[in-house]
C-alpha cells in the first residue's frame, strides 16, 4: 500500500468536518483561558490529533475485524467500569476515572461505543430470524442493562441515561414493535417514583431546582442562571471573540467542559450557534446517508445508532445549558475539553468510516 | 405469528422516524436559543452587566475639627477594612465568613452585624463590611490568605482619630457605626464604610463634616476580584469645623477636675464664645473607633459617674447662692429695695411651719461680724458674704414671679443655644408651674428657698456661665457659641435686654461690687482665692444635697469631710475677670465637692490665671 493509495482511502471530507467542529472547541478553549493556549486549547489539539490517528487507523481496518471484536470489546468495557470501583479516582464523590499515571481515563465514554457495537453485532447475527420476544428484547436489554446499571452506580447519571437511551434507539431501529415502546413508555412513567427513590440526594435536588429555576439563582441554580445570562447577553451577533464577560470573568462555571456551549453563545451569538448547528447537521446527515448505503446490517445499525447517540448528547448538553432539561453532566461532543469523550467519539466515527470503506463487504455470522 | 418485514426497509423507516424525533428535539433547543438570544437578549445583557460591574462608594474625607488656635482635635487616619461582595448567596457568605473567622478574630456582634446588613440591604450588589479598622497583624494574615477567600477584598478607608484623647471629648463627641434607625433616615450610610457622629460636634455638624461620597464602577470577576476601574466620580470632602474652644485651656480645666465630678465653663463675655467646656469625668472617644468591646461599652454607660454625659450642658444643679445675683437684680429693677437700703439678718427666720436658717446661724463669724454687730446688711455685703437672711427677706418682697422673669432674662430655664445634643433647660419654677405639676398653690416659703437658689430651681453650668457673662458686661445679651465658623455671635450685641431701662448700669455695678468684695475683701466668701493679677470677681455657691434636721442644727452641722461623698454639698463658683474690663466669665460646679469657697473658687481662680495671663 503506497502513500497515494493511503491518501486516497482516507475520508478527507469527513475528517475535515470533524476537525472544523473540533476547532470551534479549540477557539473557545483558547478564549476562556484569556487568549492562551494553556491550559486547555493546546491539550485539546493534542488529544484531537491522537484521536485522529486512532480514527484513521480504525477506518482502514476491515469492518469484519470490528464485527468480530465487538463482544470482546464489550466485555473489556464492562471490565474497565468494574476497575473504576476498585481503583477509581474519586472526584467529588463519584468514581468515574481510571488514573493511568500519564493521563486519566473515563471508561463510561468508550463503553457507550462498545455497547452500540455489541448490540449492532447482536442484531446483525439474528436479523434473519423470526420475531422472538426473548431474542428481540430480553437479551438485548441484558446487554444494555449491565453497563448502564454499573455506570449509574459510579454514579454518573448523565452517561447512564445516554447509554440507556442509545440502547433503546438500537432496539427501535432493529424493529421492535411500536406497541412495545408505547407500553413500556407508559410503564416507565408509572415506575418514575421508584426511579426517584434510587436517586442520590444531589441528583434529586438538581431535578427540583430544574423545576424551579427562578429561585435560588445564587445557589443551586447558579450554573444555569449564569449560563442563560451568557447566552442571552450574546444576542444575535455575540460579544466577539475573546470578548465574553461571563466567561472571562469566570461567572460561567465549568465553562471548559459542560458549559462550553454558553461561551460559544456569548462570544459568537446566535449566528455562531447556527454555524455549529450547520456543521453538526452535515455530520449527522452524512453519517446516516453512508450508513444506509452500506450493504451490511451491522454497519448500518451501528452508524445510525452511534450518530443518534451523538445527537442525544448534543441535545442533552445544549438542553442543559439553556435550562430546558435538568443539569446532567454531559460534554458537548468534539468541543468540550475532555480526552475520553473525544477519543471515544473518534473511535466511533472510525468504525463508521471502516464500515463505509468496506461498505460492499458482506459480513457473515460468526 | 408476527411476520418480520424486510429488515432493511424497516431500518430505513425507523431511521426516518428517528430523524423526525431528532427534529422535534432540535427545534426545542433551537427555539429556546432564539428566545434567549433574540427576544430576551436585552434583559440578559443587563444582567451580564450587573454581574461584572460592581458599584463601590468612595468614602469622603471627613472634615477635621480644630480649636480656636487651629490645633487639630479630630482628624482622619488611614484604616483598612475587609469586605465581601454582596451579590452572593447567604450560604456562600457564611462559608467565607467561617473561613475568615479562622484567620482574624470576629466576635458575635461583628458576625451578627454582617448578616443584618446582608438581610436588610436593598442594593444587593454593594459589598458588605466584615470588619473595619483592621490591625496590622490582621491585615497581613488576611492578605496572605486572600487567594482562598473568594469575593473578599480589602479596602482602604478612614478612621477617626482624636489626638487629645480625653480632652474636650464631650465637645468633640465620638463616632460609631450607623445603626438601623440611622440607615432608615439615610440609606447611603449603609453603603459608606464610615461611622457617624454620636455626640458633640461630631454629631451636631455631621452633615458639614461628612461630605459627599464618590462612586466608582469596577469590573469584577465571579470571585469579586477587581479587574479594572471603569468610571470614577470623586468624593467631596467634608468641611473643617473650627471651634471656639482653646484646647490648652480645656486641657488645664480637665486637669483641675481630675478625679472629680463636675463642670467648668469658660465663656467670652463679649461675644459668647465658649473657650472651655469641661465635664468630668470624661472619656476617650478613640475607644469607639477602635470598635469598642461590649465590656468597655457597658462600663461606660453603667458608670455611676456617667462619663458620657456632658455635665456642662446636661447637668441640672441647684444654683445655690449664685442665684442671689438674680434675686438682687430683680429687687433693684422692681424697686423693692434701693441700692443703699439694708435688711436685718436674723440668722433664723420662722415662717409658716418651718425655720429658715442663714449660713451664719450659730457661727461666731457671720453676716454681722464685720459691721459692729449691727446685723444690718446692705446689697454689697449680702453678695460678698452670701447672706441668706438678707435674701430670705428680699425674695419674699420681690415675689416669685418677678424673680422668675429676671431669671429668664438672664437665660435660665431655657437652652443656651449651643448646638450640642443633650442640653437640658433646668427649671425655673413659678406659681403656674407648681399648680400644673403638683396641683398645689405656691407657698411664700418656697419663694424664700428659691431666693437662695435651692428648692425646685435648677440650672446648668452653661446657663450659669452665660448669666455671669451678662452681669459682667452690664446686661448685654450674649449667645454662647462653640462654632467659630459661623458669625452669628454679636448679632444682638448692643441689646441691653432687661425689661426696664432705669439705672440698670448702676444696678449692675452694685452687684459687681458685691462680687468684687466676695473675692477681694477679707469678709468675702472667696477671699482665700484672691489674687492681684488678674483681679476677678465672683460668687460662691454651696448647695445642700441633703436635709439638715433641726436636731443636727442644735448639735452642730456635720462638716462635709465627715459625710459620705454622695451627701456632701455641691461646690459652685461663678465669676468673671478682669474686674475692670471683663473678658471671660467662668462657672465651676464640683459635685459633692464641699463648699463653693473652698473647692470651686480656687478652681475658677486658676482658670482666670491660665486664661488671662
Amino acid at each position: 500500500m503506497n502513500i497515494i493509495n493511503f491518501l486516497h482511502r482516507v475520508n478527507w471530507f469527513f475528517i475535515i468536518l470533524l476537525l472544523l467542529i473540533s476547532s470551534i472547541g479549540v477557539a473557545l478553549l483558547y478564549s476562556i483561558a484569556g487568549a492562551s493556549w494553556d491550559p486547555w486549547a493546546s491539550n485539546h489539539i493534542i488529544r484531537i490529533l491522537v484521536s485522529l490517528v486512532a480514527l484513521i487507523t480504525i477506518s482502514l481496518v476491515n469492518i469484519e475485524f470490528w464485527y468480530k471484536l465487538a463482544n470482546p470489546l464489550y466485555l473489556f468495557g464492562i471490565f474497565l467500569i468494574c476497575l473504576t470501583f476498585l481503583f477509581g479516582k474519586e472526584v467529588s464523590g463519584a468514581k468515574r476515572w481510571i488514573d493511568l499515571y500519564i493521563f486519566s481515563f473515563q471508561p463510561a465514554e468508550i463503553v457507550k461505543v462498545f455497547v452500540i457495537l455489541a448490540l449492532a453485532k447482536y442484531f446483525h447475527s439474528i436479523k434473519l430470524q423470526s420475531y422472538d420476544i426473548k431474542q428481540r428484547i430480553f437479551f438485548p436489554l441484558l446487554i444494555l442493562f449491565v453497563p448502564v446499571i454499573l455506570i449509574f452506580k459510579q454514579p454518573d447519571l448523565g452517561t447512564a441515561i445516554i447509554i440507556f437511551l442509545t440502547g433503546i434507539i438500537v432496539l427501535f431501529l432493529s424493529g421492535v414493535q411500536m406497541k412495545t415502546f408505547f407500553l413500556s413508555g407508559i410503564g416507565g412513567l408509572v415506575s418514575l417514583p421508584i426511579f426517584w427513590t434510587v436517586l442520590e440526594d444531589y441528583q434529586k435536588s438538581r431535578i427540583i431546582n430544574f423545576l424551579d429555576q427562578q429561585s435560588n439563582t445564587l445557589g443551586a441554580n447558579y450554573h444555569i442562571t449564569q449560563s442563560k445570562i451568557a447566552l442571552g447577553s450574546g444576542g444575535f451577533f455575540g460579544k466577539g471573540f475573546l470578548q465574553g464577560t461571563q466567561s472571562h470573568l469566570n461567572f460561567i462555571p465549568e465553562m471548559e467542559t459542560d458549559f462550553i456551549f454558553s461561551v460559544l453563545g456569548e462570544e459568537f451569538g446566535f449566528l455562531g450557534i447556527l454555524f455549529l448547528f450547520f456543521l453538526y447537521f452535515i455530520l449527522i446527515f452524512w453519517v446516516i446517508k453512508i450508513s444506509l448505503e452500506s450493504k451490511n446490517y451491522f454497519s448500518k445499525i451501528f452508524g445510525i445508532s452511534f450518530i443518534a447517540s451523538f445527537f442525544l448528547v448534543i441535545f442533552t448538553n445544549i438542553g442543559m445549558v439553556t435550562g430546558i432539561i435538568p443539569v446532567v453532566g454531559v460534554p458537548l461532543p468534539l468541543c468540550s475539553y475532555g480526552g475520553s469523550a473525544i477519543l471515544s467519539n473518534f473511535i466511533g466515527f472510525g468504525i463508521i468510516l471502516s464500515g463505509y470503506n468496506y461498505r460492499d463487504f458482506r459480513l457473515h455470522n460468526v | 405469528m408476527y411476520k418480520y418485514p424486510n429488515i432493511d426497509k424497516l431500518l430505513s423507516r425507523r431511521t426516518f422516524l428517528l430523524g423526525l424525533g431528532k427534529g422535534v428535539l432540535f427545534s426545542s433547543i433551537f427555539f429556546r436559543l432564539a428566545y434567549l438570544q433574540l427576544f430576551k437578549s436585552d434583559q440578559y445583557k443587563v444582567l451580564a452587566e450587573k454581574n461584572r460591574i460592581s458599584l463601590r462608594l468612595i468614602t469622603p474625607l471627613r472634615g477635621n475639627i480644630l480649636d480656636r488656635n487651629d490645633n487639630i482635635l479630630a482628624l482622619n487616619k488611614n484604616s483598612y477594612n475587609v469586605l465581601i461582595e454582596g451579590n452572593k448567596s447567604r450560604s456562600e457568605i457564611e462559608k467565607t465568613i467561617q473561613k475568615i473567622s479562622r484567620i482574624i478574630y470576629l466576635n458575635d456582634t461583628d458576625i451578627n452585624k454582617i448578616y443584618n446588613t446582608f438581610s436588610t440591604k436593598k442594593k444587593s450588589d454593594l459589598p458588605i463590611v466584615i470588619k473595619k479598622n483592621l490591625k496590622w497583624n490582621e491585615l497581613s494574615s488576611l492578605n496572605v490568605n486572600l487567594i482562598n477567600l473568594p469575593n473578599v477584598f480589602i479596602e482602604k478607608g478612614i478612621r477617626r482619630e482624636y489626638p487629645f484623647e480625653n480632652i474636650a471629648a464631650h465637645v468633640i463627641g465620638y463616632m460609631s457605626d450607623p445603626v438601623k434607625s440611622d440607615i432608615k433616615t439615610n440609606p447611603i450610610l449603609q453603603m459608606m464604610k464610615t461611622d457617624i457622629g454620636r455626640s458633640g460636634i461630631e454629631q451636631s455638624y455631621e452633615k458639614e463634616l461628612r461630605g459627599f461620597p464618590g462612586t466608582k464602577h469596577l469590573e469584577v470577576n465571579a470571585f469579586g476580584r477587581e479587574i479594572r476601574e471603569m468610571s470614577k466620580e470623586e468624593s467631596v470632602s467634608g468641611n473643617d469645623i473650627k471651634l471656639t474652644i482653646d484646647i490648652e485651656l480645656q486641657k488645664y480645666a480637665s486637669s483641675l477636675l481630675k478625679d472629680k465630678l463636675g463642670s467648668i465653663v469658660v465663656i467670652d463675655v463679649n461675644n459668647g464664645e465658649i473657650l472651655a467646656l469641661e465635664s468630668a469625668p470624661n472619656f476617650d472617644p478613640n475607644l469607639f473607633t477602635k470598635s469598642i468591646s461590649q465590656e468597655e461599652w457597658n462600663e461606660l454607660i453603667n458608670n455611676p459617674m456617667s462619663p458620657l454625659v456632658n455635665k456642662s450642658i446636661s447637668g441640672e444643679y441647684s444654683p445655690g447662692s449664685t442665684f442671689k445675683l438674680i434675686v438682687l437684680y430683680s429687687a433693684l429693677i422692681n424697686k423693692v429695695i434701693k441700692p443703699n437700703s439694708t435688711i436685718t439678718c436674723s440668722s433664723k427666720i420662722n415662717f409658716g411651719d418651718r425655720n429658715f436658717y442663714c449660713w451664719c446661724h450659730k457661727k461666731k463669724t457671720g453676716c454681722w461680724a464685720t459691721r459692729s454687730n449691727t446685723r444690718k446688711v446692705g446689697p454689697e455685703l449680702a453678695i460678698a458674704q452670701s447672706c441668706d437672711g438678707f435674701f430670705y427677706e428680699l425674695s419674699k418682697k420681690v415675689g416669685i414671679e418677678n424673680i422668675v422673669e429676671t431669671a429668664r432674662n438672664f437665660g435660665l430655664g431655657s437652652k443656651s443655644g449651643l448646638n450640642l445634643k443633650g442640653e437640658k433647660v433646668g427649671l425655673v419654677p413659678n406659681k403656674s408651674w407648681k399648680k400644673k405639676i403638683y396641683k398645689q398653690s405656691w407657698k411664700i416659703g418656697e419663694t424664700m428657698i428659691t431666693g437662695v437658689g435651692q428648692g425646685y430651681l435648677t440650672t446648668t453650668p452653661i446657663q450659669l456661665a452665660v448669666m455671669t457673662a451678662i452681669f459682667a458686661n452690664n446686661g448685654k445679651k450674649i449667645f454662647p457659641t462653640i462654632f467659630k465658623g459661623i458669625e452669628k455671635t454679636n448679632t444682638y450685641s448692643d441689646e441691653i435686654f432687661t425689661t426696664q431701662t432705669l439705672n440698670q448700669s448702676s444696678f449692675f455695678s452694685l452687684i459687681k461690687t458685691g462680687m468684687f468684695s466676695a473675692v477681694n475683701k477679707p469678709f468675702g466668701t472667696a477671699y482665700s482665692s484672691k489674687i492681684n493679677k488678674p483681679i476677678f470677681a465672683g460668687k460662691t455657691g454651696t448647695v445642700q444635697v441633703r436635709t439638715i434636721s433641726e436636731n443636727e442644727r442644735e448639735l452642730g452641722i456635720i462638716p462635709n469631710k465627715d459625710l459620705p461623698i454622695e451627701k456632701r454639698d455641691h461646690a459652685l463658683f461663678i465669676g468673671f475677670a478682669p474686674y475692670k474690663n471683663p473678658k471671660i466669665a467662668v462657672s465651676v460646679v464640683v459635685e459633692h465637692g464641699g463648699s463653693g469657697s473652698k473647692v470651686a473658687a480656687p478652681i475658677a481662680q486658676k482658670i482666670f490665671k491660665k486664661a488671662l495671663l
